[in-house]
């Protein structure tokens, strides 16, 4: 590769202040929230319109560059990234195209922070359903891309959920919108129309399929009232029975459990809706949690001073140090199963500070653990890495679903999936969308 | 100095929390992110990786890697935002002075070093007016000691501040002469120029004999009080006061009404590392009649004006770029004067007004307080 050639075409697309392979930028670029080994780019760009996304994935199409996007660089996995190539970071992309009352629709650049896109809604009465925990730094294109799980996990289910439409550069270049969109003569408001659903091929897809440079979400009334209670227990299949009827009936806007101790756990509850919907769930959750006495109520002070600074106070985790991560689906009925397997996976390798955690969906469990270690700390990190190889293999050995997918867990999706319909088919739609596989190249094991 | 700061650095949990906010009165918790073109290396998550490369020498440090590592105002905002408790402010400092060290550092800075070493102020000789070399020191009880960018840029706040201490009736002396503190050069990492500059100015105003050193310029105050003994091995022994909490005992019950809407613009040296948001409220408070109303960004959420770090004499546009942005926030309150007690802060916001359009004033504290006692 002729690298100033290169430079310089990229600079002609997007201009040159918003491309570089200066080192020193390039070393900022080989790391994200997540804790895996860094990976170095050879260039970065910022193009600041779906047009000049085109532009970049044409010419790394034609000279069979890799090319990574990139959001806010804040998912916890992290692991999102390519050797060697161009960094196709989204943040330039931060316009609310439309607020659509009519149809109840908020579409976005993809590069957009959650905080700033929910701050505007809420200015004018809105919200959207689902919001991760890094919403300060991260952002809808990479979140549905992962695809997107957070905070209203029961009532909403999954970012991907959200979605009415997508725009998407596929890896030649070319611009596609789903849904109703697929129109010319429509906008986005209509997700299941037209033929199959186009929008779904990216969710989750991690990049390997195109960038994600617009979304269409669903947006609804601010509730009138946000109203959350805490309870402490310290039987695990007691609590999970809970999630599971409170799910079933959907009664809560979601459910956070952030402490899972051998001998205690702790969740969050977390009700919207008017007065009269907030007080009635309430009684139904409070009666549901009645029928296990070992679950206590704790009232609602912690969690609504959490609720208060919510979006800063998800960082404080890591006062401890930054995490190893795995998460993954459950449903209820292994839930307990995989805490006790991952937690004597971490207890064999003498990983010194974890935790364990579950966002509750409909009809499961995402299901955490996290491995606290100082980013300093090599001995830590490499028990952490030989522990969270097992724990990705194991997760799968359960049934697992992994939630955020990046390099990591190729190895294991390529063992555990290789020889199926499944995995043949998302080969298949890889290879037609990028012959010559360029986008985001190993994410996904794609 | 990084060394010392390396648990700390390795600490960053690279969650990104500093790169914009809009939540909570923080429109960005970087100032100048938004004016430049905004690479990871222009933010404290990309700048905390390239201080750890520079303390490890993992890379070479390039013109272009300096310019990044400047463009940061040293506000302290992203330091105060962290949810790990990363001390950002002080690390960024830490990686200036190493650079410093190996000699790199922007020329415009550098330049300033040697304006004040030779000069005793920022900005070069006086030209037409009279120097230090004329100044003949007597004792008095309080030495105001305006500052160089006082005494050259803001020469009202020091008018107003001599004004004031004579309508009080106190024993007091202006420092007119070319004095520098040495903090500007200490922001920027030359430590030993700053070392330099602060054995002169101490000597010079030990000269004066005072009983307290009054300034209205809190990084003077900041360094006189705290960097001197604590950092730079300048013992002084003498009391330092920066106005906002010396005057309310002797103005009090003697200022009569002014009718005006007032916001505080809490400067970076005296709010976010000095913790000072009290102070100059409560006496704006104590004016009978002035409507004192906040911005949605203040205290410790404030956005700085822009000047600091150094980026005023280096990065002139995005200086002028973030003070802009901070009168729109001040518009918003509808207040007709935006207070400061900050010379840097005063000049940089002020002359923004003018090429923003903007129908409102820019006034220092001192100079408030001055025009309600008559």
């Amino acid at each position: 590769m002729d690298k100033k050639r290169v430079l310089n075409q990229l600079a002609d697309i997007v201009g040159p202040e918003y491309v570089t392979d200066e080192e020193f930028i390039l070393l900022t670029y080989t790391q994200d929230f997540g804790t895996q080994p860094p990976v170095w780019p050879a260039f970065v760009v910022r193009p600041g319109t779906t047009e000049e996304v085109s532009q970049v994935l044409k010419l790394a199409n034609e000279l069979k560059i890799p090319v990574s996007p990139r959001g806010g660089g804040s998912a916890q996995e992290g692991g999102c990234q390519s050797d060697g190539g161009i960094v196709l970071e989204t943040l330039r992309m931060d316009r609310i195209l439309d607020i659509d009352e009519d149809t109840g629709t908020v579409t976005v650049e993809s590069g957009i922070t959650f905080v700033k896109l929910m701050s505007a809604l809420e200015q004018r009465g809105w919200k959207i359903g689902i919001a991760p925990s890094g919403a300060m730094a991260g952002t809808p294109g990479a979140h549905i891309a992962r695809p997107g799980v957070g905070w209203g996990n029961i009532k909403y289910a999954t970012q991907g959920d959200q979605v009415v439409g997508l725009k998407v550069v596929l890896p030649t270049g070319d611009v596609a919108s789903t849904g109703s969109a697929g129109n010319p003569n429509s906008d986005s408001f209509f997700r299941y129309c037209l033929g199959p659903d186009l929008a779904g091929l990216f969710i989750g897809s991690e990049g390997a399929y195109g960038v994600i440079t617009e979304a269409t979400l669903r947006m609804y009334p601010w509730p009138e009232k946000i109203y959350l209670e805490r309870y402490i227990g310290s039987d695990l299949n007691d609590a999970v029975n809970i999630f599971r009827e409170i799910a079933l009936h959907n009664l809560v806007c979601y459910i956070s459990v952030p402490v899972i101790k051998p001998d205690m756990i702790l969740f969050d509850v977390n009700v919207e809706g008017d007065e009269a919907e907030v007080e009635h769930h309430l009684q139904r959750i409070r009666a549901i949690v009645g029928k296990y006495p070992g679950i206590r109520f704790m009232g609602p002070e912690g969690p609504n001073k959490f609720w208060e600074r919510r979006w800063f106070n998800t960082g404080e985790e890591f006062k401890d140090g930054i995490a190893g991560a795995v998460n993954y689906f459950l449903p209820f009925a292994k839930l307990q199963e995989a805490t006790y397997a991952m937690r004597e996976i971490m207890d064999r390798h003498g990983i010194r500070k974890y935790a364990q955690q579950m966002f509750p969906e409909p009809q499961g469990s995402e299901h955490v653990s996290l491995m606290f270690h100082h980013p300093g700390d090599k001995e830590e990190y490499a028990k952490i890495q030989k522990a969270l190889a097992e724990m990705m293999d194991k997760a799968l050995v359960l049934g697992g679903s992994p939630y955020s997918k990046g390099r990591q867990w190729a190895p294991y999706l390529e063992k555990h999936l290789g020889n199926t319909g499944y995995w043949r088919t998302l080969k298949a739609i890889k290879k037609a969308l990028d012959p010559n596989h360029i986008m985001n190249p190993g994410v996904v094991g794609l | 100095m990084l060394e010392r700061l390396k648990h700390e650095i390795y600490e960053c949990s690279r969650c990104g929390f500093c790169r914009v906010w809009e939540w909570e009165g923080v429109e960005n918790v970087c100032p100048t992110y938004p004016y430049t073109p905004g690479w990871e290396s222009q933010y404290a998550r990309g700048r905390v990786r390239l201080a750890r490369a520079t303390m490890e020498n993992e890379i070479e440090v390039t013109d272009a890697m300096l310019q990044h590592a400047f463009q940061c105002t040293l506000c302290a905002n992203c330091q105060a935002h962290c949810p790990v408790g990363v001390p950002l402010s002080e690390i960024f400092h830490a990686w200036r002075v190493d650079l410093a060290a190996e000699g790199r550092v922007l020329p415009i800075h550098k330049q300033v070093a040697e304006s004040v070493l030779t000069h005793h102020n920022l900005y070069g000789p006086r030209g037409g007016r009279k120097g230090s070399e004329t100044a003949t020191p007597r004792k008095a009880s309080v030495l105001y000691f305006p500052g160089c960018t006082t005494i050259r840029k803001a020469r009202k706040v020091a008018k107003a501040t001599g004004e004031l201490l004579g309508k009080l009736g106190l024993d007091f002396v202006v420092m007119e002469e070319d004095a520098c503190c040495g903090y500007p050069l200490y922001e920027t990492g030359l430590v030993g120029e700053a070392k330099q500059a602060a054995a002169w100015a101490i000597k010079r105003i030990q000269e004066y004999n005072p009983d307290v050193i009054l300034t209205t310029c809190p990084s003077c105050y900041r360094v006189f009080k705290y960097i001197y003994p604590q950092e730079l091995g300048v013992e002084h022994g003498l009391q330092v006061a920066h106005v906002s909490e010396f005057l309310p005992p002797l103005v009090a019950g003697k200022m009569s009404g002014l009718e005006a809407k007032v916001t505080w613009h809490d400067p970076c040296v005296l709010g976010r590392h000095l913790k000072m948001y009290d102070p100059p409220r409560d006496l704006l408070q104590m004016v009978p009649g002035l409507q004192l109303v906040e911005m949605h960004s203040n205290r410790e959420n404030a956005l700085c004006c822009g000047a600091g770090g150094g980026v005023f004499s280096a990065f002139d546009e995005i200086a002028g770029q973030v003070s802009e942005q901070r009168l729109r926030q001040m518009v918003e309150t509808g207040a007709q004067w935006l207070a400061t007690s900050c010379p840097a802060c005063y000049v940089n916001l002020q002359r923004m007004i003018g090429r923003a359009g903007l129908n409102v004033q820019v006034k220092d504290l001192v100079e408030i307080v001055n025009e309600a006692i008559r």
